[in-house]
């Protein structure tokens, strides 16, 4: 057989044809009454807005080990850092002229908060301590060190040492575990001072000669472990008070335990979101809380609004929301509103037992003096849970 | 000259192949997903597909009787029994609709591939074929406003339907006698997108899915032809199966099943005739049932009825190779048909069928040609179908349409010869 081409070309344009051009367009308005699917329609879309039935606030414990150090007082809030030392620098003894000058203890600031002069003191611990479990108060403060007074400019504070101290930290050198760490401590109603973690060192000024000439130079110890411990939240929640702090010194986070069990188990969960109101007079969200952010865990466990610190919830590690707090803001309604996953509701709908409610916290504050007044359930303007959910498409058959 | 050298190069009919594969290969990665068919589809079973070729379209689809080296029909596993060689056959089909709602209408096309088939001629006058066949289709989107609870609208896109892939055998047993036999794996299963949409920007987008499957079962489907000199006649008769059936509602992290119906596909026959009327006309009739009823799957939502097919059709066959005229050499093809869809829907604006149900009627004009390569082992047959369906006194909706049936028919030449009778 000999194939005629116009044949092959009308074959080859015809198999393409129905494949390139026949795009789909369904019918989608006309007719589009005839989807029906029973009596229950096309799924009932439900709206609950239910209260907490439980609030409170709560710290994360009295150790903190986040970026900050604390020392000092501001109201009843109360701070005493903690540093040691695994390994010492220090200098060439053996240089011709050798003399040791000054030894000081060198930090950081952090000038966000803490704006007085106080009066720092530099202490040996009277104990060792264990990172597992220190509270407040923590090792009671030794030998004193040194004391300067912190007038809170400069980027950098320099704890001097008293004069003489030179063999001693030879001695610590030689046997680091001979001294159980140091602590920073105010005197009573000292102003707060605040210090960048992980900056901490130990500077040793000393001089020696080259080519007869006296030359001053310096060795530095860093400091391997700081944090603070500050004392329990005062005053302690109450349970049935119209204000939950939120932030502020304590960093206290928000307990909120929601019923939410007349959400059905099988629903596609359309919103979830909290919605914290803030009381009238508060403090507000604004540009210094530029870089603020707003967690929220789940709780594992079951608790009371007697409650103080975090633990008590035994918050999970998972993040389960977060926003910025500039942006979940609205000024016109001073509220907070943030999405939470709807699998989490389906969770606490179809096994309340396990309904440990949510910890809400504030991370990366610049202010950390600033605390929020959110609007108790004791409050006439209380935390919701705006749960919005609609049934599965019903069968076909 | 060019095509003179490639036929040079090729057999014919691997040419004709290799033009066809080309082309496919060109046009997917441009096509749209394929989608189809009905308005009526978003409810019930889906649209009833008839899986013939564009030939046996133009015929109304009456194709029990077919018989030949070429002249295959999908309806009866016995028509096989002539093909003497290896065919591979394809029929797409485009369509365009038209919906019409007694307030507006609405225009819808979509391309459909309602069968594929390969088949070859085994020593001992054995025929072996395989072939995938639509059986229903329920592909569909509507969008619609919803005001239970808080506004949202509604977007559903619906895709599958009934499928069947089948393996086939027919013999001549004498002369006048054709038997085969069809061994089909019910398949296919029924998917829905639903996508919810508020008008309150606090809401997500909902995404939830509907899947209606059942386990792959076969039935088996048998075929005779008598035939006698142009006179010829076809049987078949279609096994029932029962399919569990399972129903799951699901969205992100949370899922409902519900099982416990049972879908029957049911017995189903269909008798034709093919009878010489004068010159090269001749007239193609057949009926075709299947014994859908309300214990075929019990449902609020749809009820059946056994599906009828009525079909009749007249050919002018081609002339012969030495005929001088182009147009004479076309076989030229009329036909009808009515299908009775099993589907009993609820009534337009009813939630389900406690109001009463409401039949699907299907009728339209066929008409079609073809051309045949030189070695009669291939060919381009072309099937265009105009007909109607609803109403809009009970369904609310009534669609008109015109499909356009494209099969290409693909033959091994040098296959003849070679290992056969």
């Amino acid at each position: 057989m000999r194939l005629n081409p116009v044949f092959l070309v009308a074959l080859s344009v015809l198999s393409a044809l129905p494949l390139v051009g026949c795009s789909r367009k369904a019918e989608q308005l006309v007719g589009a009454g005839r989807f029906s699917r029973g009596p229950g329609g096309l799924g009932t879309t439900v709206r609950i807005a239910p209260t907490a039935d439980r609030d409170t606030y709560v710290e994360p414990g009295t150790a903190d080990f986040d970026s900050i150090l604390l020392v000092g007082t501001s109201g009843l809030f109360e701070a005493h850092t903690f540093l040691s030392v695994v390994k010492w620098t220090l200098p060439d003894t053996t240089l011709p002229g050798f003399a040791a000058q000054t030894i000081s203890l060198e930090l950081p600031r952090n000038l966000t908060l803490g704006f007085d002069p106080t009066t720092v003191n530099l202490s040996l611990a009277s104990a060792a301590w264990d990172t597992t479990n220190v509270a407040w108060p923590g090792p009671a403060a030794g030998a004193q060190l040194g004391s300067a007074v912190d007038d809170r400019a400069a980027a950098s504070f320099s704890l001097p040492l008293a004069p003489g101290s030179f063999p001693q930290v030879v001695q610590w050198a030689h046997n680091p575990t001979s001294i159980p760490g140091f602590t920073l401590q105010a005197p009573p109603v000292q102003a707060l001072a605040a210090y960048v973690a992980g900056g901490a060192k130990f500077r040793i000024r000393y001089s020696h000669t080259v080519s007869g000439a006296p030359v001053v130079d310096s060795v530095d110890t860093r400091v391997t472990q700081d944090f603070y411990l500050h004392s329990p939240l005062s005053p302690a929640p109450s349970g049935v008070d119209t204000a939950l702090a939120w932030g502020g010194l304590y960093k206290t986070g928000l307990a909120l335990h929601f019923p939410v069990d007349s959400v059905p188990a099988g629903v596609s969960v359309d919103e979830a979101t909290l919605v914290l109101r803030l009381l009238p007079g508060t403090a507000v969200p604004d540009s210094a809380d530029v870089n603020a952010r707003v967690e929220v865990r789940a709780g594992t466990a079951g608790w009371n609004e007697a409650i103080t610190e975090q633990s008590s919830l035994t918050p999970g590690s998972a993040v389960l929301a977060s926003g910025r707090l500039l942006v979940l803001y609205s000024s016109t309604s001073r509220s907070l509103a943030l999405k939470l996953p709807g699998s989490l509701m389906r969770q606490w709908a179809s096994m309340p037992a396990v309904n440990g409610g949510i910890l809400v916290t504030l991370v990366n504050r610049e202010n950390l003096t600033k605390i929020f007044q959110v609007g108790a359930r004791e409050s006439a303007t209380p935390t919701e849970l705006h749960v919005t959910y609609t049934q599965l498409p019903p069968v076909r058959f | 000259m060019r095509s003179h050298a490639a036929a040079a190069l090729f057999p014919p009919a691997v040419a004709l192949a290799l033009s066809l594969v080309l082309s496919l290969v060109l046009a997917l990665p441009f096509a749209p997903p394929a989608r189809a068919n009905s308005i009526l589809s978003i409810g019930g079973l889906g649209e009833p597909q008839l899986e013939e070729a564009a030939r046996l379209r133009a015929l109304g689809g009456a194709g029990a009787a077919e018989h030949g080296p070429r002249d295959i029909s999908l309806v009866n596993p016995a028509s096989l029994a002539d093909v003497d060689r290896i065919l591979l056959q394809v029929t797409v089909l485009p369509a365009l609709r038209r919906i019409s709602s007694p307030t507006s209408s609405e225009g819808a096309h979509e391309t459909t591939f309602p069968s594929a088939r390969g088949i070859i001629a085994l020593p001992g006058r054995i025929v072996l074929g395989g072939s995938y066949v639509a059986g229903t289709d329920a592909e569909f989107t509507v969008i619609r406003d919803e005001n239970q609870g808080a506004p949202s609208t509604l977007r559903v896109d619906g895709s599958g339907g009934l499928n069947f892939l089948r393996v086939s055998l027919a013999r001549r047993i004498v002369p006048t006698l054709r038997l085969g036999v069809d061994w089909e794996v019910i398949a296919g299963s029924y998917h829905e997108t639903w996508r919810r949409t508020f008008s309150d920007s606090g809401l997500a987008v909902a995404r939830d899915t509907l899947d209606v499957k059942y386990p792959k079962k076969g039935r088996f489907r048998f075929g005779a032809q008598l035939v006698k000199d142009a006179w010829s006649l076809g049987a078949v008769y279609e096994m029932s199966q029962g399919l569990p059936i399972e129903q799951r509602s699901s969205t992100s992290g949370a899922s409902e099943i519900f099982t416990g119906q049972r879908l029957t596909i049911p017995t189903g026959f269909a008798v034709g005739a093919s009878a010489p009327l004068r010159g090269r006309l001749r007239a193609v009739a057949q009926y075709r049932r299947a014994n859908w009823s309300r214990s075929s799957l019990q449902s609020n939502l749809v009820d059946f009825r056994p599906l009828q097919r009525f079909s009749f059709g007249v050919e002018r066959a081609r002339a012969p190779v030495a005929a001088v005229s182009f147009w004479r050499r076309i076989p030229l093809r009329i036909g009808a048909y009515a299908l009775q869809w099993p589907d009993l829907l609820p009534r337009s604006g009813a939630a389900d069928l406690s109001g009463g149900s409401v039949a699907v009627n299907e009728r339209a004009l066929t008409l079609g040609a073809g051309l045949v390569t030189k070695d009669q082992g291939g060919g381009l047959d072309l099937s265009l179908e105009l007909g109607t369906r609803g109403d809009k006194s009970d369904l609310g909706v009534s669609e008109k349409f015109a499909r356009l049936g494209i099969s290409f028919l693909v033959s091994d030449d040098t296959w003849k010869g070679s290992f056969h009778r």
